[in-house]
């Protein structure tokens, strides 16, 4: 049955001829039955497309349920074989093990505007964080180069924090006349980034030491949020009794907020510490020292040739340090995750299929030309 | 308890057909045919033969897919894209189409009406050439018998507020053609 509901004869002239143009016809043509004629050996009523599709889809879904179970089954047996032919970075699990929950906590968090990672979870938010401690680092890292040239050596390093990761640089200082001025600077860099961070300062100018340091902070963090989640409990018992007791005497009542003033001091004091705690696990310390190398400067002993052959041969290395990093880069993601890159590429052509078996389904009811 | 006599809708019609029951076919054919091609003769500038085609060849469609269809939307709607889209077809294959006056007559009119009626339908059909394919299609389908704005947009597939919008500019269009072209009907269509 038709719902249209036909528009009133319209009194307008113009309107009058445009519903003439399309006026129904009064011969009856019977076109339906000259289509009807026309129409070739009816097809078999029956017909199974499920099976079909299933068909066409089904290798791509049991190629990808191969490899997602052989990735499954092979990384971690390939993480094994690591780290039995690497003892040495078994030995230092507890650091390993603490930068990766550095690095998920930074990736699970938004850069945040002041730069720091957010303190420990709340009490409220995990009963029992004591259960599944998360190893908290305070990483610290000490660096002493010798450059040619100390103000640039000096600049280069100002410019290695990323402020847009929160990164920044807590102080620094150029101390003496040439040719015996020294340079101090102390990074404050994503602890993810410490690794990437030395690189870069390796580069600038020969390594006289270096040091690295952790101090697991672990034990320091529950405590705060122990006592965090005592004096809140305190707290909230003192509301209560001042809720319970409203025609207490005044003395009382005055002790009593006393009391609370005191608590909730304890408690803005202790989430203050927690909250530098996480600061300086988020965010490692690089202490950057700069001085002059002790050998003569050639470019003021031996001229400009000199100095350009130099400085075309330092950029040569720096270029083939780059160029390894990169290539060793792109091995690293090609080669290392090619299982997912496969996995990845078949999803997308069953996701192909899946659409175009679908745009093949609604094109049989065609819609009018644009 | 009554059972009630409705007679079955179009969707209805087609699943029969679909199951095998050609009359449901001759039901539609006289429900809607004759509207089919006057639309048709109007999308093809009032070539008959060529409506005929179209429409025949709509019908061809449905036949082939009707038991694909899904019922996403009416029955007439995808009738009316079907033959649209054979009219477009069959426009694209015309190098140039010939005017004629094969105009279907007005109804329930005065014969003084009718002769004044009929000349303006030409100076329409004519002044029409001259728009672009889109606002003449657009004012085919809204003017045409027994469809709602709201069944016109569907069978356009455009909000019925944007038919409306268009309808109103395209109207206008329309009106200033045929006051520039034709001097004996500027009085009847001016609003």
């Amino acid at each position: 049955m038709t719902d249209h509901t036909p528009q009133p004869a319209s009194t307008d002239p113009l309107e009058r001829a445009l519903a003439a143009l399309s006026a129904p016809v009064n011969d009856d043509a019977n076109l339906w039955q000259a289509a009807l004629a026309s129409r070739p050996q009816r097809e078999s009523r029956v017909t199974w497309n499920r099976p079909v599709s299933l068909r066409k889809i089904a290798p791509y879904a049991a190629a990808a349920m191969i490899v997602l179970a052989a990735g499954v089954v092979l990384l971690p047996a390939l993480g094994k074989a690591r780290a039995r032919m690497h003892p040495q970075v078994t030995s230092s699990a507890p650091s390993l093990v603490a930068e990766s929950a550095i690095e998920y906590k930074m990736r699970s968090q938004p850069p945040a505007t002041s730069g720091f990672a957010a303190p420990p979870p709340a009490a409220g938010s995990s009963p029992a964080p004591a259960s599944t401690p998360v190893r908290q680092v305070v990483r610290k890292a000490t660096i002493d180069l010798r450059v040619a040239d100390v103000r640039s050596g000096f600049a280069k390093v100002a410019i290695i924090p990323n402020e847009a990761l929160g990164e920044f640089v807590e102080n620094s200082s150029l101390t003496g006349d040439d040719p015996n001025v020294r340079g101090t600077l102390t990074l404050r860099v994503v602890a993810s980034r410490l690794s990437e961070t030395l690189n870069q300062l390796r580069t600038l100018g020969a390594v006289a030491s270096e040091t690295s340091t952790g101090q697991d902070v672990t034990d320091s963090i529950v405590d705060l949020e122990a006592r965090i989640r005592n004096e809140e409990r305190i707290e909230r018992e003192i509301l209560a009794l001042l809720d319970r007791r409203p025609d207490a005497p005044l003395t009382d009542i005055l002790s009593v907020r006393n009391q609370l003033g005191e608590v909730r001091g304890r408690i803005e004091s202790l989430k203050g510490q927690r909250e530098r705690m996480g600061q300086l696990v988020s965010l490692a310390t690089v202490v950057v020292s700069l001085q002059n190398d002790d050998q003569p400067i050639p470019a003021k002993a031996e001229g400009m040739g000199a100095y350009f052959a130099t400085s075309m041969q330092q950029a040569w290395q720096s270029s083939l340090r780059t160029l390894s990093d990169s290539a060793a880069y792109l091995v690293r993601l090609f080669v290392g995750g090619l299982v997912w890159w496969i996995a990845l590429a078949l999803l997308i052509a069953l996701l192909w299929r899946i659409v175009r078996f679908i745009a093949g389904k609604q094109a049989s009811e065609p819609a009018p030309h644009a | 308890m009554t059972a009630t006599a409705n007679p079955p809708s179009d969707e209805q019609l087609l699943a029969r057909f679909a199951r095998g029951d050609d009359a449901a076919l001759a039901s539609l054919a006289q429900r809607h045919e004759r509207a089919l091609i006057g639309l048709a003769a109007a999308l093809l500038d009032g070539q008959t033969d060529r409506a005929h085609d179209a429409v025949q060849e709509a019908w061809m469609k449905v036949i082939k897919h009707a038991r694909s269809f899904r019922g996403d939307s009416t029955f007439r709607t995808w009738m009316y894209r079907i033959v649209i889209n054979k009219c477009k077809d069959i426009r694209e294959r015309q190098n140039s189409v010939a005017l004629t006056d094969n105009i279907a007559p007005a109804t329930d009119t005065s014969p003084l009406r009718l002769v004044s009626d009929h000349a303006l339908t030409h100076d329409v059909r004519v002044a029409m050439r001259s728009l672009p394919a889109q606002t003449r299609l657009l004012l085919i389908i809204c003017y045409h018998q027994g469809l709602s704005h709201p069944q016109a947009a569907d069978v356009l597939g455009i909000p019925v507020g944007t038919l409306k919008s268009r309808l109103a500019a395209a109207l206008t269009e329309l009106r200033s053609l045929l006051n520039a072209h034709s001097t004996d009907h500027k009085k009847a269509v001016t609003p």
